[in-house]
């Protein structure tokens, strides 16, 4: 009996192995630096949902040497590639203190050639919105939706000493909004979220209107699936904790493509629990995420931690 | 007196002792055991404890030498009886038969030893119930007879040496009773056949036979026992019988001491007696020695004046004398002169002078009486100092004793004195009396109260607490009474302080209590007793651990974290330490606080649990004494936490509409200002419109801009001195709604206010939960 299953048990362990050994060979490491006596490096590898080559920053902790860390991701905003969030937000620090694993893909699908994907900064290249693409030609490659919530967290746990049950999500701007809709959108499959001036009702503002019409077409009924506000309406689940920071001196914000107040309003109407602080005198820059991410990963960290 | 005291049992004597008659002696030499008829009859019924006991004395002595024995000292014990005096009862039933039977051999006077063997018979054929009672009585005069035996005796010698031997023959006697029966049952074998081996015992003989002799033999209608069975019952027998003994020496011994220490006071008071004696009498020859030489000295003296003046006298009466002479001899010269012319010329001189002589009157005296004066005798002194022989000396006065710890209570006190040795006292007068203003006040102010006391000690009762009280004592006996004592001041201890439930702060790792003294005047000091409680032991059982000399309250004491602690408070003044305050307890797991009412607000209600605070926008109570403290502007209540630093947390329950500020304020934070408007409060606050609910959190009247979508019914607060923040968070969700940071230098207070109509439940003692370790 024991034997048997000793057996199985290793056949399985030996199928596992090959398994990881070929979805290794697909990670590049691009860079490799120490930082807070962990590592901060950035991978390349195939992309199956996007079809294209995707890189993404992984940090290290010093602790996931010993044991396996909980992972976070970070979604990023428009115009991004995996690279500002590493060298500007200054989140390392935080991370190596919590023991978390903090994943920064790209913002987009690159180079794949799609007519017009570079014609605008706040539509195709740099601007995934995080959403599975439904109409012609991006709905091949813009999966970022997929990408975020299935290839990539199989791939790092796949390949790196991370707690696959424990992940959390959070982002800036277009990646808040990505943060939202992952998590409102799959109740359960993280342990916590919060943004950073998110997007919080993109069907009721000009930048999302403009991507959702491109990605999704015209019929608005379609968008509902990617909208924070909209998700949150209709939520049912464990109720997250979100933590919410907004800058008050954002243009953005002035200008109506974040939205909060909406997303608060649907909120409160379904109790779901969020703390939105407006911070006075913040505007929608990395110097805003910098201040305040310390804060949000402590966030993550009590659920991720916990 | 002995004797007559006994009597009563005499009269089972001669029923008991009737198998002793010579009239059946042919049987006992026959068995050659020491087993009359009587005796047969008590273990047929199964007596085997006096069966067990029997053994003894037929091991004593030679077998031959029993019937002679046997006869002579039933004889003799008649011939006692007849004598109507029953000495043997007074003669140790264990240690003399063997004595007296020595003395058979000595061949002594049949009464002296008769009486042991009356006795040795005495205690083998009466039931253990009849004769214990019996024994008890005579196990206090048994040395004292025995000894007197032996005064009695002939040869007291032999007889000292002999009892002496039989003395420590007692234990081995016992304890060789085995052996005793192993020899009888030789004998006895002997006599059924020489050959076969004894494996029952026969409870009839009552001794060890061959089971044949059961089936065919003489003792074939006899009731037999397995014989280890019947060893065993003899042993226990033999056991309980040395018990038995031992108890008896024991007894012995204390009675001997009892004696020695009567002997050394009868000693010590006779010597006494023969001292005081001794002083009197010298006190009275000292004082009939000083009169008598008093006496003659005055007597010397007088006779001395007398002769002197007497002597005095006779010189002037001899001068005298040789005058009346010369004179006669002058005149007769001249009446004899023949000259008529000289005569008349030298007569008239003569003549003259004879005439003066004659004209001085002469009237000799006798210039002291030859009588004795009456000399004074003082036979009243005299008198006294005889009476005072017979009578015993005017104690002194008492020596009184300090107080000593222990010996006082809230209202009663154990006061004691001591007496010089030789004194004698009758009785004593204990006087007392408070003094006023703790016992500062000196002056032999008359006594409050006294009695009369026998012992050298007394309880007083109905004392107040906490009061400091004087005492002194006379000594009186027959002849007087003696001087007042020393006054000694004595303090009755302080009623037990009161804990007060409702002022009771504690953490982690500290307990702040408070409470009230139980007596009016203030105790010296304080000790908090406290023990850990541990659910389903015996709390009264654990360890207590005390802290003295406590004079401030409220008082803080350090604990263990997460422990259950009782908690009791003792007053101490000089008279020693009251009862314990009835118990509180406390819980180190959280931290418990409660609300300083005097800070509350006049609008502000607390509710019997001490937790809940009721708003009512209009009923304002007026009625409340005023203090500086209160709150003024907002219905605010200021909560104390154990002072020390660390982490707090408490939670509150809020109802949905209800308006309130909570969080922390400064102890001196101004009391006509809102929490959270100044530098000195942290607070968060909640407002309603219909529409919304808004939160702020709120210091030095500024807030961020924080929106909080699900509106918090238990909102838990963390205030962490250690890394300097207070955290607000929805204790429900968990959620962490806001936290300050500010290193804090002093220790706050939890603030706790009301804006609308409501009520507000501060619920504490929580753990700190794991949702607040990251906030």
């Amino acid at each position: 009996m024991f034997c048997f299953l000793g057996t199985k048990a290793a056949a399985a362990r030996a199928r596992a192995v090959s398994l990881i050994t070929v979805t290794k060979m697909a990670l590049t490491q691009v860079s490799s630096a120490k930082c807070f006596n962990g590592y901060q490096k950035v991978y390349e590898h195939e992309s199956s949902e996007l079809k294209c080559k995707m890189r993404f920053g992984i940090y290290l902790p010093p602790k996931a040497e010993r044991v396996k860390c909980p992972v976070l991701y970070w979604l990023s905003g428009l115009t991004c590639t995996e690279q500002n969030f590493l060298t500007k937000a200054a989140s390392q620090q935080a991370g190596a203190e919590h023991g978390i694993v903090i994943v920064a893909p790209d913002t987009s699908p690159r180079g794949c050639n799609i007519q017009g994907e570079d014609d605008n900064w706040d539509f195709g290249t740099g601007a995934g919105f995080y959403i599975n693409a439904t109409e012609d030609p991006w709905k091949t490659n813009y999966r970022m939706h997929a990408y975020i919530t299935e290839e990539l967290p199989r791939l790092i746990n796949a390949n790196f000493s991370v707690n696959p049950e424990k992940m959390s999500i959070f982002g800036h701007s277009m990646g808040g909004h990505g943060a939202l809709i992952c998590a409102l959108g799959n109740p359960g499959k993280y342990k916590s979220v919060s943004a950073l001036a998110p997007i919080c009702n993109p069907v009721q503002c000009p930048w999302g209107q403009k991507a959702f019409t491109g990605y999704l077409g015209s019929d608005t009924s379609k968008w509902e699936a990617y909208d924070a506000t909209c998700l949150a309406r209709t939520y049912s689940g464990p109720l997250p904790d979100i933590l919410i920071d907004q800058g008050k001196d954002d243009q953005f914000l002035a200008a109506g493509q974040l939205l909060p107040d909406n997303f608060m309003a649907a909120c409160t109407d379904k109790k779901i629990p969020v703390v939105f602080r407006l911070q006075e005198g913040y505007d929608h820059s990395y110097y805003f995420i910098a201040t305040f991410v310390g804060d949000h990963i402590k966030h993550h960290a009590k659920y991720l931690n916990a | 007196m002995m004797e007559e005291q006994l009597l009563p049992v005499d009269p089972v004597i001669p029923e008991e002792a009737d198998p002793e008659d010579p009239q059946t002696p042919e049987k006992a030499p026959g068995e050659g055991i020491l087993v009359p008829q009587g005796e047969r009859e008590l273990s047929d019924e199964g007596q085997l404890e006096a069966a067990g006991f029997q053994f003894d004395h037929s091991d004593l002595c030679e077998p031959g030498q029993r019937p002679q024995i046997f006869t002579e000292k039933a004889a003799a014990s008649q011939v006692q009886r007849s004598g109507g005096r029953d000495p043997g009862v007074n003669i140790h039933p264990e240690s003399l038969p063997i004595s007296a039977l020595d003395h058979a051999d000595l061949q002594f006077p049949k009464g002296e030893f008769a009486t042991g063997g009356n006795l040795m018979d005495f205690s083998n054929f009466l039931p253990g119930k009849q004769f214990d009672p019996f024994q008890q009585i005579v196990d206090g005069s048994e040395t004292t007879s025995q000894s007197s035996d032996r005064l009695l005796s002939p040869i007291s010698d032999r007889m000292e040496q002999e009892s002496e031997s039989a003395q420590t023959a007692h234990h081995p006697t016992a304890l060789t009773m085995e052996p005793s029966r192993e020899t009888e049952s030789e004998l006895d074998s002997q006599e059924i056949s020489q050959d076969t081996i004894p494996d029952v015992y026969c409870q009839s003989c009552q001794i060890p036979i061959p089971a044949f002799e059961k089936l065919f033999g003489s003792h074939r209608h006899h009731r037999v026992a397995p014989l280890p069975l019947a060893a065993e019952a003899a042993k226990l027998e033999c056991r309980n019988n040395v018990n038995k003994l031992e108890q008896q020496l024991i007894q012995m011994e204390t009675f001997v001491n009892h004696l020695e220490e009567i002997f050394v006071t009868v000693e010590e008071n006779i010597g006494k007696q023969e001292h005081y004696l001794e002083v009197q009498y010298d006190d009275l020859m000292q004082f009939l020695v000083q009169g008598y030489e008093d006496r003659s000295q005055e007597l010397e003296e007088e006779k001395k004046l007398k002769l002197e003046k007497l002597y005095g006298e006779l010189m002037s009466c001899g001068q005298r004398i040789d005058l009346y002479k010369e004179l006669l001899e002058t005149t007769q010269r001249l009446f004899n002169t023949e000259d008529k012319q000289t005569f008349l010329k030298n007569g008239q001189t003569t003549l003259a002078r004879l005439e003066e002589f004659l004209q001085l009157d002469f009237n000799p005296e006798v210039p002291t009486t030859t009588e004795f004066e009456k000399f004074p005798t003082d036979m009243p002194e005299v008198q006294r100092l005889i009476d005072s022989i017979s009578s015993i000396p005017v104690p002194s006065a008492p020596l009184m004793c300090p107080q000593t710890p222990g010996t006082a209570t809230a209202n009663s006190m154990r006061v004691r004195w001591s007496l010089s040795a030789d004194d004698t006292v009758e009785h004593y007068q204990l006087y007392y009396r408070q003094l006023p203003g703790g016992g500062t006040q000196q002056g032999e102010a008359p006594a409050d109260t006294s009695l009369k006391v026998k012992e050298m000690y007394h309880t007083i009762r109905n004392l107040k607490p906490n009061t400091v009280y004087e005492f002194w004592v006379t000594a009186t006996n027959s002849t007087g009474t003696s001087a007042q004592s020393e006054r000694v001041k004595h303090t009755t201890v302080p009623l037990a302080p009161t804990i007060n439930r409702r002022a009771v702060a504690s953490c982690q790792d500290a307990a702040l209590i408070e409470w009230e003294s139980g007596s009016q005047n203030p105790a010296c000091s304080y000790t908090v007793e406290f023990c850990q409680v541990c659910n389903g032991c015996d709390w009264r059982e654990s360890l207590t651990e005390s802290l003295t000399g406590i004079t401030s309250c409220p008082t803080l004491i350090e604990l263990e974290a997460n422990e259950n602690y009782l908690f009791y408070v003792r007053a101490l003044n000089e008279g020693g330490c009251s009862e314990r305050s009835s118990p509180i307890n406390i819980r180190t797991t959280g931290c418990q606080l409660y609300l300083m009412e005097k800070t509350a607000h006049l609008a502000l209600s607390i509710l019997e649990d001490g937790l809940t605070i009721v708003y009512n926008e209009d009923d304002v109570h007026i009625d409340r004494p005023a203090y500086d403290n209160r709150f003024t502007s907002c219905a605010a209540v200021l909560g104390q936490l154990a002072p020390v630093q660390g982490k707090h947390y408490w939670e509150v329950e809020v109802s949905e509409h209800l308006e309130y500020r909570i969080g922390v304020a400064s102890p001196n934070t101004p009391r006509d200002s809102y929490p959270g408007s100044n530098i000195t409060s942290w607070c968060m606050r909640h407002t309603f419109t219909p529409s919304r609910s808004k939160f702020e959190f709120l210091h030095n009247g500024t807030s961020p801009d924080v929106r909080i979508t699900v509106p918090p019914k238990r909102i838990g607060i963390l205030l962490d001195y250690d890394t300097g923040k207070i955290s607000f968070f929805n204790a429900d969700i968990p959620q962490n709604l806001f936290t300050f940071s500010q290193q804090f230098q002093n220790l706050i207070n939890p603030c706790f206010a009301l804006e609308s109509s409501g009520i507000l439940k501060i619920c504490h003692g929580i753990p700190i939960p794991e949702f607040t370790k990251l906030p």
